[in-house]
């Protein structure tokens, strides 16, 4: 037990290093792809708590990643909000929205809860068209030069280099991931896992289990808001593309791809699928044909995922 | 009926439940002793299984009372009760397939512990997770198959194990429904041993086809027959009644 769970932490510290030292060999257009990535990987880490260990289907994500993209940066277009207060603003801004959409979604189970989920992240991707005034609709808004930097603890931090946008999305998905290591390999795992197995042999054993899905909805929420936040700051830019449905697919992609129910699985989902769509919207238009096929053949020959089919083949203790 | 509460450790006061034209459930009066071993037997369609699921929570009455440990618990959802120390075993095995034994216990385990910490504090021995789960699966004989999935496990050892999660939590009410089912002779035997083992200061209901099995263990016997509770007594007078005998016994 013990022995294992070192292992994985000394994998899941490996991959963070890899990352850390990747800016150093890589040129300047990769470094701008794997910072993307990287952000969209913490909004993977923060599905697959909903689904992964949850069990919950929600085919609606893109409401919570765009409630933190606008969150954080609309008070900083109309009212010149600083970047850190505009950040931790839309992180507690995606944390309420998950509770209340929550707690009204997890009311219903299996299929019904993909729709209504679904249904939520329409009336967000409308909403941010209806009130384009605001929002900038489609165009969307390009955040002001004063969002380009700011300073923290006496330092100033320039938003406009690669680098540091680099290391910003690194340290946030290294945090992101550490405290999802961290949930699911304790007592609140083992209660998502216990809801996902098998709802109700949990509740005669005393849990409350609309409690604790409402925990992994609120905690993914959150999770994929601050990713949200992140991307409007580090690339200046908030528009309501961020909150279509093709969102709230790819992150249930990446989190298929790289294995459902794993720490590291998102992250390498949202890396191979990233550049798998890079790679064929060099060669076709049809990059969207992709996806598509993709989705196909994961869930017609690898279900699991590649971590999820690395665990049950040779890697057991992979968490 | 203060007096009533006072002494038994679950009563209920004329429990109705009604699915469509048919009533299931028939103004039950049912009381339970602390430490006793209830089995409760009818035809099919009863309404035994009902009645237990009106007292786990899994239905909720149309009417009447339920009181457990002298706490009116009827408009509580299941996983309260759960809480107050009523576990059940469902007919048709409830487990974990796709989560190791250990896993599985430990889910119990781990309620065990967040409960603890109130009125029932913990055993000395027992303060980990492990040693808790480590103690059911001896208790049960699944200690070989810790690491093991769930589903793996032959159908009899799923059984034990479905008792052994709900050890885990240390019940003061285990509802047991038709435990016996699809078990071998030898794993009956072998179930009924494991009953006295666990039965200590617990109190059991019983949901039984297996008459003689019911027989054996039972301290009291409550027959169902359409809803309703038709006799109940001692085994020894449970045979001896002429309309038991009639309904159900078939003789």
């Amino acid at each position: 037990m013990d022995n294992s769970r070192k292992r994985s932490l000394t994998l899941h510290i490996g991959v963070l290093a890899f990352l850390f030292l990747l800016p150093f060999v890589l040129p300047d257009y990769h470094q701008l792809t794997i910072t993307r990535i990287m952000i969209l990987a913490i909004f993977a880490l923060g599905y697959n708590v909903l689904f992964g260990y949850a069990g919950l289907l929600s085919l609606g994500h893109a409401m919570f990643f765009a409630c933190g993209l606008y969150a954080a940066g609309l008070p900083i277009y109309h009212l010149g909000w600083a970047v850190p207060s505009a950040f931790l603003f839309a992180i507690a801004v995606s944390a309420l929205a998950a509770a209340l959409i929550g707690a009204i979604a997890l009311r219903t189970q299996g299929v019904a809860f993909m729709i209504v989920t679904l249904m939520f992240s329409q009336v967000v991707y409308l909403t941010t068209l209806y009130f384009s005034d605001t929002t900038g609709g489609d165009e969307g808004l390009v955040l002001p030069g004063h969002a380009r930097s700011f300073e923290i603890l006496g330092m100033q931090v320039d938003l406009t280099s690669p680098q540091v946008r680099y290391y910003i999305a690194l340290g946030l998905l290294s945090a992101s991931a550490l405290i999802v290591y961290r949930w699911v390999n304790g007592g609140l795992g083992r209660e998502w896992v216990a809801v996902r197995e098998n709802e109700s042999r949990t509740r005669m054993l005393g849990y409350n289990t609309f409690l604790i899905k409402l925990k992994a909805m609120v905690i993914s929420g959150t999770l994929s808001g601050s990713a949200g936040a992140a991307y409007g700051l580090l690339f200046a830019y908030i528009g309501s593309t961020f909150a279509t449905i093709q969102y709230s697919i790819d992150v249930l992609l990446f989190t298929l791809l790289g294995g459902v129910g794993t720490v590291l699985g998102p992250i390498l989902g949202s890396f191979i699928m990233f550049y798998l769509i890079d790679f064929f919207s060099e060669h076709t238009t049809a990059y969207l044909l992709a996806t598509g096929v993709a989705l196909i053949l994961l869930i017609m020959y690898f279900p699991l995922g590649v971590l999820g089919t690395l665990r049950k083949k040779w890697l057991p203790w992979l968490p | 009926m203060v007096a009533v509460v006072a002494v038994s450790l679950l009563s209920t006061k004329k429990l109705n439940r009604r699915f469509g034209g048919i009533t299931a459930v028939r103004d039950v009066d049912l009381s339970l002793e602390q430490g006793e071993i209830r089995g409760i037997i009818g035809p099919n369609g009863a309404g035994k299984t009902s009645l237990v699921n009106l007292l786990s929570g899994r239905l909720a009455p149309d009417s009447g009372q339920i009181v457990f440990q002298g706490i009116d618990i009827t408009g509580q959802p299941a996983w309260k009760r759960a809480r107050l120390g009523i576990a059940y075993a469902f007919q048709i095995t409830s487990i974990y397939p796709g989560l190791t034994v250990f896993e599985n216990v430990a889910i119990g385990a781990q309620m065990r512990i967040q409960q603890s910490s109130k009125s029932r504090p913990l055993p000395d021995q027992k303060r980990s997770l492990e040693e808790i789960v480590g103690s059911c699966l001896r208790l049960t004989g699944l200690d070989w198959s810790r690491t093991q999935l769930a589903v793996e496990l032959a159908y009899g050892h799923q059984r034990l194990l479905e008792i052994a999660i709900n050890l885990a939590v240390d019940p003061v009410l285990f509802i047991l429904d038709e435990p016996t089912q699809g078990l071998s002779v030898d794993e009956i035997e072998e179930f009924t041993d494991l009953l006295k083992r666990i039965r200590s200061n617990r109190t059991i209901i019983l949901i039984e086809h297996n008459l003689p099995f019911v027989m054996n263990l039972a301290d009291r016997v409550t027959v169902m027959d359409q809803g309703g509770i038709l006799a109940e007594n001692d085994p020894k007078g449970i045979q001896m009644d002429a309309r038991v005998k009639t309904t159900y016994l078939g003789e």
